[in-house]
């Protein structure tokens, strides 16, 4: 009885999951799900809102697809996100003085490499 | 010389993120909001207790006093264990509380006020989440503190009375 | 009286592992006394470790069994309508009863190094202490923040349950696999320490470390792949590999490991390289450390999120440093020491392995960077950011270009010497049937970009050169060489390649709702939604919804997708459908909205998914081939 009673609260919470239905051409669904790849879920841990099926994850599909139908290009959405929330919410980083080192020290470490493995030759002559 | 000097690299490799992995344990979840230090966003909609007319970001620019925005939601406990914090939190001098209350029914949202008592001068029904997202909130429940159309601080969570009483208080004196 | 028995067990638990504690102590007693050789000594102490715990967990498996809810941690992670695999395997599902799988394994390795390694006695005892110490801090760990044998003052009727989507035959056996490498590569951590107190790193040393490297690599390798099969299976987003945290910190020691057996390599033929080798085999097994600080102090958020606790994190970040600072500290002393220079030819072996090695140590820099950068900009410049699988991509892919380019030459070079000869000849060959191959498929798939085909062009030319019969056959009849080994991996690191390209290209996918007798259209298949129906299993409830795949109007297989209520804890999983095809996984999941007359599907075409799988097969494969070959040959 009481299972029975707790399934049916969470079928109730469950419904709120539902997707709605977008009303977006296929170009615009291709843009919606990279967009939807491209952010962050507010509530989950590390995934993106494609991936997520919760409540805030399909708020924020809503959003973003409505955003698209009202004529925002990729960018606009992706800026107003940003303004929201902060460069967190966007699954890659912008590259800007705080993430100069992450994108570009691996060609430094490339080249020290390079240079260590040059002097093993000129040290043997 | 030099070579030897570098075979101690590893090591200090090491204790610098030993160190930096000893503050990450110790940091608590920072609120920096992009919001903070900017104009309130624009908002507008229904009120949940008349149907008059709208709850916008009109009504926040022009206030004189300090804005205390709360939102929150009658599915959430941690909203219930917050409500005696926001009561006091309203009766201080030149404060007022605002709530934007989050995806939910006005019936249940009507019973959480009518059960609990009600700190806020005005609540905006925000059953889409819409507004939240314009706010930048992550989840329910989150507090702004708004002064002259601007947001100065947000707090993330219930806000605990030791809370109200080391951070809040001295902002709100600071504003005074 | 059942209360006795569980008094009883818990007690027995914990004097079990105080007895290993003892023996663990006696055995680091290298580090205080200069002993006279005692073969018998430490071999038998390590058997004493090895059986101490192991009892200590089998009793953690009997109150698990027997779903003894006087136990915390029983109450807290079972449940009695739990099936009975997953009553076993939630024993170790938890952050206690996993580390207690860590410690055990790591005594098995302790003894098995013991049992193994008699030749060179001073060393193995050593390294038997070094590895003591290991055992040690992680039992300290579990005794003081992590007793698997706390009681509950009351006993409970009913246990709260494990999480349902950890209820699955492969997260099941994954763990035990995963640490199983992990800690594999503790001992060669311990191997490296020893040699460099001894000052004993050479070619013998090389010999016996190559073996255990490559253990621990199969079963790390191994490890890996199952997670990635779980997620592919559990997680329902069709995707295999997310470059999440958690998964990171299992391919960091990867890649250290992988670089790690070439490098042995190079020390074994060459003997050289000695101070880089031990510097690898330090840094393999500071990655696994670093990893499970990451994982367990909750410091990462992460979608395979381990119950998180910070004083756990203080006591495994306190193990750690002392662990990594002391070695690294010897290694800085005695690290200058020990290399031995010899003449490096340009296009030799040893050079083709060295920058091999770089290549690996750029792309593991490029994970581990990833993985602690947002770390850093939290505490340090305050301000939070993702870094997601976009920048793991585009960082990565023009390494694996070079990567596979020295992976081609290398294996036709020879050793200490400048001759290309044989080279020439061995690659002419697959290099022009592999641009021919690639270019007539590029023309019909349109699809493909250059640094795609390019990518496709060199994994072709490294199959092909790696199957190239020379290689494989001597004489007319297949034996076992060295090289079979070798060649089966790096032929399925290749198909690897190839199938994440052709995964990545031709994956198709529709997001859409679904009423019964609905016709959705992916691709080039027709999924009829048919019907859908209720059941009731022993610990869940499920929907199912049934479709019917079909091209040109003739079924071809029919799948059905689930949603599962299960009761404890209550928690509300999909299970995938997955239509396995040679070429082409199908793969559905849903969702079931309330009062509603539709369903929300999910549906993915995924090519290659098979190949995916099977390229790590052959790269374990490839793996075990060359430990026979070691092992028949020592």
């Amino acid at each position: 009885m009481k299972s029975s009673q707790y399934i049916f609260h969470i079928l109730i919470a469950y419904s709120l999951l539902l997707s709605s239905v977008y009303a977006l051409n296929v170009d615009q669904e291709e843009r919606a799900n990279n967009l939807f790849k491209e952010t962050r879920c507010l509530v989950c841990e590390g995934q993106n809102i494609y991936e997520s099926n919760s409540d805030s994850a399909e708020d924020m599909k809503k959003l973003i697809s409505e955003m698209i139908i009202d004529g925002n290009s990729d960018n606009e959405i992706k800026s107003f996100l940003v303004s929201r929330y902060g460069d967190w919410i966007i699954m890659t980083p912008p590259i800007n003085q705080s993430t100069y080192f992450l994108w570009f020290s691996p060609i430094i470490i490339l080249l020290i490499g390079i240079i260590f493995i040059l002097r093993k030759f000129k040290k043997n002559g | 010389m030099i070579r030897k000097t570098l075979f101690y690299s590893p090591l200090l490799i090491i204790i610098l993120l030993g160190i930096l992995f000893y503050y990450s344990l110790n940091s608590e979840t920072k609120s920096n909001s992009p919001l903070i230090g900017k104009q309130i966003p624009e908002f507008s909609i229904e009120r949940l207790l008349n149907d008059n007319d709208q709850f916008s970001s009109k009504d926040l620019i022009s206030s004189e006093t300090i804005n205390f925005i709360n939102v929150w939601a009658s599915w959430c406990i941690p909203c219930r264990a917050e409500h005696n914090v926001l009561e006091l939190l309203s009766k201080i001098d030149n404060v007022d509380l605002y709530g934007i209350n989050h995806k939910d029914t006005k019936k249940n949202a009507t019973n959480f006020i009518n059960t609990l008592g009600n700190p806020f001068r005005e609540i905006g029904f925000d059953s889409d989440g819409r507004t939240s997202i314009e706010w930048g909130v992550f989840g329910v429940p989150e507090t702004f503190i708004v002064h002259r159309g601007k947001i100065i601080y947000k707090h993330i969570g219930p806000i605990h009375i030791s809370e109200l009483e080391d951070t809040i208080i001295p902002i709100i004196k600071d504003l005074n | 009286m059942a209360r006795r028995v569980s008094e009883l067990l818990s007690y027995l638990g914990i004097v079990s592992l105080c007895i290993c504690l003892l023996v663990s102590l006696a055995q680091i007693k290298i580090f205080y006394l200069k002993s006279n050789v005692n073969y018998i000594n430490y071999f038998n102490l390590s058997l004493i470790q090895f059986v101490s715990c192991l009892l200590s967990f089998l009793i953690l498996i009997y109150i698990f069994i027997t779903s003894d809810f006087n136990f915390s941690l029983v109450y807290q992670n079972s449940h009695t309508e739990k099936p009975m695999i997953y009553k076993l395997s939630g024993s170790w599902g938890n952050h206690e009863g996993s580390l207690l799988m860590w410690i055990l394994i790591l005594t098995i390795f302790n003894f098995m190094f013991a049992l193994m390694s008699k030749v060179n006695i001073r060393l193995t005892e050593t390294t038997v202490g070094v590895q003591s110490f290991l055992i040690l801090g992680f039992l300290l760990f579990l005794l003081f923040t992590s007793n698997p044998f706390s009681l509950l003052s009351e006993s409970p009727n009913e246990g709260l349950g494990l999480n349902p989507i950890l209820q699955d035959p492969f997260l099941a056996i994954h763990p035990p696999i995963l640490y199983l490498g992990y800690v594999g590569f503790s001992l060669i951590f311990s191997l490296a320490i020893a040699g460099l107190l001894l000052n004993n790193i050479d070619k013998n040393w090389a010999s016996i470390a190559k073996k255990w490297t490559l253990s621990a690599w199969v079963l790390l390798t191994a490890g890996i792949g199952l997670g990635s099969y779980w997620a592919y299976n559990e997680l329902g987003w069709g995707g295999y590999w997310f470059w999440d945290p958690v998964e990171n910190a299992s391919l960091m020691p990867w890649l250290a490991g992988t670089a790690l057996i070439h490098c042995v390599s190079i020390l074994e033929k060459r003997n050289t390289l000695q101070s880089w080798t031990v510097l690898l085999s330090i840094l393999t097994f500071a990655l696994s450390l670093i990893g499970t600080f990451l994982v367990r102090s909750g410091i990462l958020n992460s979608v395979h999120a381990f119950a998180s606790d910070p004083s756990r994190g203080l006591f495994i970040l306190a193990f750690l440093l002392i662990v990594l600072i002391a070695s690294l500290f010897i290694f800085a002393r005695k690290g200058p020491f020990l290399d031995k220079e010899i003449k490096y030819h340009l296009l030799s072996r040893e050079t083709g392995i060295l920058v091999n090695n770089w290549l690996f140590l750029t792309v593991l820099f490029i994970v581990f960077l990833g993985t602690v950068y947002p770390i850093f900009t939290d505490i340090v410049l305050n301000e939070n950011i993702t870094v997601g699988p976009k920048y793991y991509i585009f960082s990565i892919t023009p390494i694996i270009f070079l990567f596979i380019f020295a992976m081609i030459i290398t294996p036709f070079l020879n050793w200490s010497t400048n001759n290309y000869k044989i080279l020439i000849q061995k690659i002419y060959k697959p290099t022009l049937l592999s641009v021919m191959l690639i270019f007539s498929i590029s023309l019909y798939f349109d699809k493909l970009s250059i640094t795609e085909i390019s990518l496709l062009i060199l994994s072709s030319i490294l199959i092909m050169a790696n199957l190239n019969s020379n290689i494989l056959f001597k004489n007319n009849s297949f034996y076992l060489t060295s090289n079979i080994g070798r060649a089966l991996t790096h032929a399925g690191f290749a198909l690897l390649i190839i199938s994440i390209i052709a995964n990545a290209s031709y994956a198709k996918e529709k997001i859409t709702q679904a009423k019964v007798d609905d016709k959705i259209i992916v691709g080039n298949y027709d999924f009829i939604f048919s019907s859908i129906s209720q059941e009731k299993e022993k610990n869940y409830h499920k929907i199912i919804a049934n479709f019917e795949m079909q091209q040109h109007s003739g079924t071809l297989k029919k799948l059905s997708p689930e949603i599962r209520f299960y009761n404890n804890p209550p928690t509300i999983t999909s299970e995938t459908s997955i239509a396995r095809m040679l070429f082409r996984d199908i793969y559905i999941v849903m969702n079931v909205p309330e009062n509603q007359e539709f369903i929300n599907v999910r549906i993915h075409i995924k090519p290659f998914m098979n190949f995916i799988w099977v390229s790590i097969l052959m790269m374990m494969i490839g793996g075990l081939f060359s430990i026979s070959y070691r092992i028949k040959n020592s």
